[in-house]
C-alpha cells in the first residue's frame, strides 16, 4: 500500500482498505443526490401548498410532532422546573415529616406534667415566647397562667407522682425536678408528706386510693401526713415559695424536659 | 479534500430555509417554491435510499402532507429539514408495508441500478467505484443503520434530530450510524483495491 501511496499519484491519496468517513460521505451524497429538481414535481407541491393555503390550512393548531423550535432549551427548561419542584416537594415532606415526629412526642409529655399540654400546637418548642399570643385571651406572657403552661402547684403534682412512681427505686427523677420539690416541701424528709398532700387535694373527690398506696410504701404514712395537714400554714408558705421558685425554673427547664 | 465537496448537506442554507418557510407560513407561494428547491435534493436522497426507485412518487406524497400541514410547522430550516425527513418517513414505510403485502417485481434493483449517473465526482479514488454500487450497498445495510447514515450525511440532520425522526435515543442512532459507515468504508475500500489494483499499478509501472 505504501508503494501504491508513492506510486500512484492521484488515485494513491488516503487509505483505500478503510476510506476516511468523508469519503463514505461524500460518496453517499453523490449517488443519492441530484442537484436541481424535477421542475414537474415542484409544480405539484405549490399547487397543494396553494390550495392548502386558500383552504385556511396555514391555520391550523401545532401539534406536538410539529414542533421543532430548539428542542434542547425547551428541555432543559422543562427538566430544571422539574428539578426544582422534586427539591420542594422533598423539602415540604421532610418538613411534614419533621412535624408529625414532634407532634408524636409531645402528648407523651403532656401527659405527666399536664393535660392541657396536649392542645399545645405542634410548633411550641421551636418558640415557647410564641405561646401565649396563640391563644388570643391573654396577649402577654406573665399575666397569667396560660391554657398552654401547666400550674406551679400542677408542676408540683406532676414531680409528686413521678416521684412516688421512681422516687423509691433511688433518685431516678431528674435532678432539678428532685432539688424543686425538696425545696417546696421544705427538706428532704417532708417531701412524701408534702407530696401526699399536695396529691390528696385535687383527687379528694375520686377518693385518693392511689395516694394512700403510694404513702403506704414509705412506711410512715399517717405520722409524715399529720405533721404535713398539722402545719397547715408552714406548708402553705412552703408551697407558694416553692411554687415561686418552680414557675421561673420551670420556664428555663422547659427545653430539657422535652427533650428526655 | 474529500470533505470539502460536501460537508453537510443543507446545514449550509439553513437560514435562507428558515426565512422562506416562514414566509410560506404566511402564504407565500413563492417561498414554499424556494423551501422546496432546498430541501427536495436531501429528502428525495434519503427516500432513494429506502424505497429506491420509488422514490419520486413517495416524495411527491410526502410534499402533498409537507403543504397541506404547514401552517402547524414549528420552527426553524434545520427543524424543517427534520420535520419533512418525518413526514416522508412515513410516506416511505407506508410505501414499504404495500410492498410487502404486494411483493415488488424483480425488475426493481435493475432499476435502481440504472439510475442516472452521478452529477459530479469529487475525488479521483473514489471515481472508480460506481455511484449505484455504493446506493446498493446504501441499500444492503440493516435498515437502522442505513436509515441513520442517510439522515446524518444526506438529508443533514444532527444526531438529535435524526433521532427524533426515527423515534430513537440519540446514543442508538449515532452507534448506528457509526456502524453504517464502517461498514460501508470497509466494503468499498475492499472492493477499491480489488477493482483497481492492476489499473493503478500499470500505470505507476
Amino acid at each position: 500500500m505504501g508503494e501504491r501511496q508513492s506510486d500512484g499519484g492521484l488515485s494513491g491519496r488516503g487509505s483505500r482498505h478503510a476510506l476516511l468517513d468523508a469519503d463514505v460521505e461524500a460518496l453517499i451524497v453523490a449517488s443519492l443526490i441530484r442537484d436541481g429538481v424535477d421542475a414537474e414535481a415542484e409544480q405539484r407541491a405549490v399547487t397543494a401548498f396553494r390550495a392548502a393555503r386558500d383552504a385556511g390550512a396555514l391555520r391550523t393548531r401545532t401539534r406536538r410532532r410539529d414542533d421543532w423550535r430548539a428542542r434542547e432549551r425547551r428541555h432543559l427548561g422543562r427538566s430544571l422546573k422539574t428539578t426544582l419542584s422534586v427539591l420542594l416537594a422533598s423539602l415540604t415532606l421532610g418538613g411534614v415529616a419533621v412535624a408529625a415526629i414532634g407532634a408524636a412526642g409531645s402528648p407523651e409529655e403532656g401527659t405527666n406534667n399536664a393535660p392541657e399540654r396536649k392542645s399545645a400546637p405542634s410548633s411550641a418548642p421551636r418558640d415557647p415566647s410564641e405561646q401565649p399570643s396563640r391563644d388570643g385571651h391573654s396577649p402577654t406572657p406573665g399575666t397569667g397562667p396560660s391554657p398552654d403552661r401547666p400550674s406551679p402547684a400542677q408542676d408540683t403534682e406532676a414531680h409528686c407522682r413521678a416521684y412516688d412512681q421512681v422516687g423509691r427505686r433511688g433518685k431516678a427523677m431528674e435532678a432539678t425536678s428532685w432539688q424543686r420539690l425538696v425545696a417546696a416541701a421544705g427538706g428532704e424528709r417532708y417531701v412524701t408528706a408534702y407530696c401526699a398532700e399536695q396529691l390528696d387535694e385535687p383527687e379528694r373527690g375520686s377518693g385518693g386510693s392511689g395516694n394512700g398506696g403510694s404513702a403506704k410504701g414509705d412506711g410512715t404514712p399517717a405520722a409524715r401526713s399529720g405533721t404535713g395537714n398539722a402545719s397547715d400554714n408552714g406548708s402553705d408558705k412552703g408551697s407558694n415559695s416553692g411554687s415561686d421558685k418552680s414557675r421561673s425554673e420551670s420556664k428555663r427547664s422547659q427545653p430539657n424536659g422535652r427533650h428526655q | 479534500m474529500g470533505q470539502g465537496t460536501e460537508p453537510r448537506r443543507g446545514q449550509a442554507y439553513d437560514g435562507e430555509l428558515g426565512a422562506a418557510v416562514a414566509r410560506a407560513q404566511q402564504g407565500d407561494e413563492a417561498a414554499f417554491a424556494v423551501a422546496y428547491r432546498f430541501v427536495q435534493p436531501g429528502l428525495l436522497g434519503y427516500l432513494r435510499g429506502l424505497v429506491g426507485d420509488d422514490a419520486e412518487d413517495v416524495a411527491s406524497d410526502a410534499w402533498l402532507e409537507i403543504a397541506r400541514d404547514l401552517g402547524r410547522f414549528r420552527g426553524d430550516g434545520a427543524g424543517f429539514r427534520g420535520w419533512t425527513a418525518t413526514i416522508a418517513r412515513h410516506r416511505a414505510l407506508d410505501h414499504l408495508r404495500r410492498q410487502r403485502v404486494r411483493p415488488r417485481s424483480s425488475a426493481l434493483e435493475q432499476d435502481v441500478l440504472d439510475l442516472p449517473g452521478p452529477q459530479s465526482t469529487h475525488d479521483q479514488a473514489l471515481e472508480a467505484i460506481s455511484t449505484e454500487h455504493a446506493l446498493e450497498l446504501v441499500r444492503g445495510l440493516p435498515r437502522d443503520q442505513a436509515e441513520a447514515v442517510l439522515l446524518r450525511v444526506v438529508v443533514g440532520l444532527d444526531g438529535p434530530a435524526a433521532a427524533r425522526v426515527l423515534g430513537k435515543r440519540p446514543g442508538a442512532v449515532r452507534t448506528a450510524a457509526y456502524r453504517g459507515l464502517k461498514r460501508l468504508a470497509g466494503q468499498l475500500g475492499a472492493e477499491s483495491v480489488t477493482d483497481e489494483a492492476p489499473r493503478t499499478l500499470g500505470e505507476s509501472t
